[in-house]
């Protein structure tokens, strides 16, 4: 592996997107899980990302695929599907290899990344799916583990609370806790600086004046990190700088540029833009009852912060001039305007509407490259069209 | 240009306007036996090079990409060619003077269009190849160091460059001149560097041969260059101006002081060797060091009584000589320093040595008094040549190899004292008397025996333990033994007709029908084996690999491991010796422990060997139904007994029989007069032949005397 590489997977409007380092480890961070039935039919026309995603992964010693890291940005059925159908969850010790050889086994997730809210019940502003229901009770399950023993835990089991809990529940887990404007390198307990830093921008505790009902919303408890892929060669060295957002809100937004505005924290090569496309993570405005919407400048701002050459990303459907949004041909139209018409990139048009396929960035020392696009084998085409379909012979 | 070929092309030139990674395709151009077109690609920036749209190297967004067609595709691919003003100092450029042709694939192109992604699994690869050059990674250091490219290439020197590169890893800073053969001298020739050394030119050596010299210079230590360039040198100028860059001191003065002392004895040509050292290995090679040489050429001319010497500089290319280090590599098998002794150059001898040298094996001592004759060509490792001895002849392809060979063109059993102690032997002679001379041997030599069974359909490989123990003898006893109850092992082994008991088949030999193929299924079987035995010794004991052939294709071994005999010396009066095989030892024991307190016992089984003067039991028999067990006293029935021998014996043509008794001392304890009474009546009885009375006591066994 020579460098490290980001893939955007096509879940429509939804999000998940891997990481892997070139440390000796090959190192892996999943950003959001959003495997849909459809994807996993094989007879489905959606493109099968989970086949994808275990080519990517390493096995341990067993056999077992693993990631190191599931970093969660909140429990939102498009950021969390999938997870019971392909990821094993609960003590090690009971993984079970299935006896079914054709049948894939479990992903061991070796540490998760995720915010507080997982101690929040289901409640009717805020449903939670079984898959979600499933998240918070391992992640529970987890942090029980450290709690009673007060000890890092083995992979499999090992859990970090992105950002305090505002009603106290993390006080005594400070060790396994990574605060709001804090950073860190350690990845699956092991020390990364050389390769990695993360910095942690979200989410933002409540704000002064902000509702209840706003702050217990889900989209607005997103976690939000600036991930920094160090990568250097003979010749060059260079930070791959990664703004992952979740789908924080334009409040949110306001926020951060006022928190950080001046520094490089909210600098980035490759942007994934928030809440697929959403025009409401740019303005208070809504696009369809307001007939100008304006742009909030300080949201704008904060997603401005480009570096040369950067790319903005937009984990959608393709987007449309229409009025179902996300994704939003406005907000586009913002984005667009900060990176340029080629680095702007919506993952369900690459690199075309009728045959997405993952978008794979290689994280050079000059910077991220966009991997070049490669053919799809013909014959493969040809059995898939011609296999789908029955014939009748006379 | 035929249709076919015509259709293939345009179909390849559909695929490019339907590429992804392709933005614009030119017309195709078509004319008698070519065709071209070009395809500009789209080539993906890092982020810190978009904003400018080229690389600091100067890869662009966009980049033609030349595709050249000849009237052999889709047999042959086409030839790639960049636009002429492509950045140059990338690796995976091909050498080419006036042309850019990227190497896009880590094989053949050729092969590349023949798999199921046809034409565009080769525009895959150009992307790939485009994208790599952009983000500046076509170096992988992860696989290694590419070396320099030489656009010009003048000629071939030839060396150990391994050992060159080996040395400059060890730390050895090497500034040394060395002697060099150039034919024909000068352009376009083939150099050969002979050996190196300290001081003047040897004037009377280098006038009278086609030989000059040439000096090896360093790179400091600890100074690793990192740029990568092609080697563009023309003249002396640019010789040093490349030394300056990779830091080497004195590089003028060297070159100066020795161009003069050959031009003083008429040479026009020296070989300048540079060692660089890399940041990581170079690919292929353990070692970061890269060696690049060159030749200079002088001509003088003289001009109004004023001379004027113009100096030419010449890449030349590395070629390596064949030497094991280079087999190790080849061969993945790892460095064994050690001379092994061949015992017997035969077909199998020949075979398996020849295995051993192409695996890298470094020195080798051949021994065997026989002479090739046409027959041998039927199998021999060797064609047969006129009046040749097959040491000689086997040793001639050896130093092609670099092995250090000694051969010895004469009988083995005059030969073995003179082998170095600590040594491997491999006897491959079928020769019980040649195994009996290395069986007698004093401890030290290790010993390997290859023999082949039944026109080569069954071979056995016996590789003694820690210590020569177990002994060949013994493992060869064992095997035979083991044919005792086996009634398809008893063909094989004792087959023949008469009393000798056959131990192997010297497959030179005129009455063995086998083919070539055959022998050399089980040849590189055991050569194998031997070079897994050079390789990780096992442990002390020793083992017997038992090989059959199936349908001369298929071959199995069967492994037995086995355990260290027990040696006593000084019976039959002091010059006989009795080896008691592990095997028979342990029954020995069990039979102890189950009758202890109770004194137990049995008949010993084995060999007589009057050449060695050893008797060797390989097996114990119960004792016979009419046996005494007391406290301390056995006493051996008969019933049963002779026709239990009688079997023995017959199953192995006489091999085997009856050596004399055992019996247990299960509280120790020395012989008694009772066991000295006994072993002069079974003397007696035997008419003197070798007779043995052993006693199993917890310490030891003890022969009565």
């Amino acid at each position: 592996m020579s460098t490290s590489t980001v893939t955007f997977y096509p879940v429509d409007n939804g999000a998940m997107a891997l990481i892997k380092l070139n440390d000796d480890a090959e190192t892996t961070i999943l950003s959001d899980i959003y495997i849909q039935p459809e994807a996993d039919d094989p007879d489905g026309e959606k493109f099968d990302v989970a086949a994808h995603l275990r080519k990517q992964l390493n096995t341990d010693a067993d056999g077992k695929p693993y990631v190191d890291v599931l970093l969660l940005s909140h429990n939102d059925d498009d950021h969390i599907k999938g997870i019971r159908e392909h990821f094993h969850l609960g003590p090690m010790d009971e993984y079970t290899f299935p006896d079914d050889e054709n049948t894939d086994l479990p992903i061991v997730i070796h540490e998760i990344w995720g915010s507080a809210r997982f101690w929040k019940r289901s409640s009717t502003s805020h449903k939670l799916s079984e898959d979600a229901k499933t998240f918070n009770k391992e992640m529970k399950r987890r942090v029980k583990l450290f709690e009673d023993t007060g000890l890092i835990q083995n992979k499999g089991e090992r859990a970090l609370i992105i950002g305090k809990d505002p009603e106290g529940l993390t006080d005594n887990l400070s060790p396994i806790v990574r605060e709001i404007n804090s950073t860190f390198s350690k990845v699956n307990n092991r020390e990364l600086i050389t390769k990695l830093l993360v910095r942690v921008l979200g989410p933002i505790p409540q704000q002064d004046g902000e509702e209840d009902e706003n702050f217990k919303k889900a989209n607005r408890g997103s976690v939000i990190v600036q991930v920094a892929v160090k990568e250097s060669n003979l010749w060059d060295s260079y930070e791959n700088l990664l703004l992952l957002t979740g789908d924080a809100d334009v409040l949110v937004w306001e926020c951060l540029w006022d928190n950080h505005n001046g520094s490089d924290w909210l600098d980035y090569d490759i942007l994934l833009v928030p809440h697929h496309c959403s025009w409401r993570s740019l303005s208070h405005d809504s696009e369809s009852d307001c007939d100008d919407p304006q742009v909030s400048n300080d949201a704008r701002n904060a997603l401005s912060q480009a570096k040369p050459g950067a790319h903005a990303i937009s984990s959608s459907k393709p987007i449309k001039d229409d009025e179902a949004t996300p994704p939003s041909q406005l907000a586009k139209n913002e984005y667009v305007a900060i990176v340029g018409e080629k680095q702007f990139i919506c993952t369900s048009e690459h690199p075309n509407e009728n045959d997405p396929q993952p978008l794979v960035f290689n994280l050079t020392a000059a910077g991220p490259q966009k991997e070049p696009t490669k053919s799809k084998p013909r014959t493969s085409k040809a059995a898939a069209a011609a296999a789908g379909e029955s014939f009748a012979h006379g | 240009m035929d249709d076919a070929p015509k259709d293939h092309i345009a179909r390849a030139y559909q695929w490019a306007k339907e590429h992804v990674a392709i933005d614009d395709v030119s017309e195709l151009v078509t004319d008698a036996g070519s065709a071209r077109f070009t395809a500009t690609f789209r080539v993906p920036l890092p982020s810190r090079f978009v904003t400018a749209g080229e690389t600091r190297k100067g890869v662009r967004t966009q980049e033609p990409v030349t595709f050249l067609f000849t009237a052999l595709f889709p047999f042959q691919a086409p030839l790639l060619r960049l636009r002429p003003d492509f950045p140059r100092d990338f690796p995976h450029i091909n050498p080419n003077v006036t042309e850019v042709s990227p190497c896009i694939f880590d094989g053949n192109l050729s092969e590349l269009l023949q798999q199921p992604r046809w034409f565009d699994g080769l525009l895959d690869q150009m992307a790939d190849w485009l994208a790599k050059a952009a983000s500046d990674s076509l170096m992988n250091m992860r696989q290694g160091w590419e070396p320099m490219r030489t656009d010009e290439c003048h000629g071939i020197l030839l060396y150990d460059w391994e050992s060159l590169q080996k040395r400059a890893e060890e730390g050895i800073q090497q500034h040394q001149r060395f002697y060099a053969a150039c034919w024909p001298p000068g352009k376009g020739g083939i150099g050969l560097v002979l050996s190196s050394f300290e001081g003047a030119v040897d004037k009377k050596r280098i006038l009278k041969s086609e030989d000059t010299a040439g000096i090896v210079m360093t790179t400091p230590p600890d100074r690793p260059s990192d740029r990568y360039l092609p080697c563009h040198v023309h003249d002396l100028s640019d010789l040093l101006g490349l030394g300056e860059m990779f830091g080497i001191t004195a590089l003028d003065e060297n070159i100066t002081g020795l161009r003069r002392e050959l031009n003083n004895v008429g040479k026009r040509i020296m070989l300048v060797i540079l060692v660089i050292q890399r940041p990581v290995h170079i690919i292929g090679s353990p070692c970061r060091y890269e060696c690049i040489s060159f030749a200079l050429r002088w001509e003088t001319k003289i001009k109004k009584k004023r001379s004027k010497t113009k100096l030419f500089a010449e890449v030349l290319s590395n070629r390596d000589v064949c030497t094991p280090g280079l087999l190790q590599r080849f061969s993945g098998t790892r460095s064994y320093d050690e001379q092994i002794t061949l015992v017997g150059c035969g077909s199998l001898g020949s075979k398996i040595g020849m295995h051993l040298a192409r695996g890298g094996q470094k020195a080798l001592s051949l021994v065997d008094n026989a002479w090739l004759a046409p027959h041998n060509n039927a199998r021999h490792a060797i064609i047969a040549g006129l009046l040749e001895s097959k040491v000689e002849a086997l040793s001639k392809e050896f130093k092609k190899m670099r092995v250090r060979v000694d051969a010895h063109n004469k009988d083995a059993r005059h030969h073995l004292a003179s082998i170095p102690p600590a040594s491997l032997v491999i006897d491959t002679t079928a020769s019980q008397a040649v195994r009996n001379s290395l069986a007698s041997e004093h401890p030290g030599k290790q010993v390997i025996l290859c023999a082949l069974y039944a026109n080569a359909a069954h071979g056995l490989l016996c590789i003694e333990g820690h210590d020569h123990n177990p002994r060949v003898d013994d493992l060869v006893l064992t095997q035979l033994y083991r044919a005792v109850d086996d009634k398809q092992l008893n063909e094989v082994l004792f087959q023949e007709d008469g009393e000798l008991t056959p131990t192997g088949q010297g497959c030179g030999s005129v009455t063995v029908i086998a083919p070539d193929t055959r022998i050399s299924l089980i040849a590189a079987a055991m050569a194998a084996r031997i070079r897994q035995h050079i390789e990780a010794p096992q442990d002390r004991h020793g083992t017997i690999l038992w090989g059959s052939t199936f349908d001369d294709m298929a071959l199995a071994w069967t492994d037995i491991p086995v355990h260290p005999s027990i040696h006593i010396d000084g019976v039959l009066g002091g010059s006989w010796s009795v080896r008691v095989l592990a095997e028979a030892e342990a029954k020995m024991s069990a039979a102890t422990e189950s009758d202890a307190p109770k004194e137990t016992g049995g008949v010993l089984v084995g060999h007589v060997s009057y050449t060695t003067r050893c008797m060797t039991v390989v097996d114990v028999l119960p004792p016979p139904p009419d046996s005494i067990k007391k406290r301390h006293l056995f006493v051996l029935g008969t019933e049963g007994l002779k026709k239990s021998i009688q079997k023995i014996e017959l199953a192995s043509r006489g091999k085997f029989t009856y050596l004399g008794t055992w019996h247990s001392h299960p509280g120790g304890g020395g012989q008694s007069r009772t066991d000295e009474a006994t072993l002069v009546r079974i003397t007696f009885l035997r008419n003197y032949e070798p007779t043995i009375c052993l006693i199993w006591t917890p310490l030891k066994i003890l022969a009565v005397t």
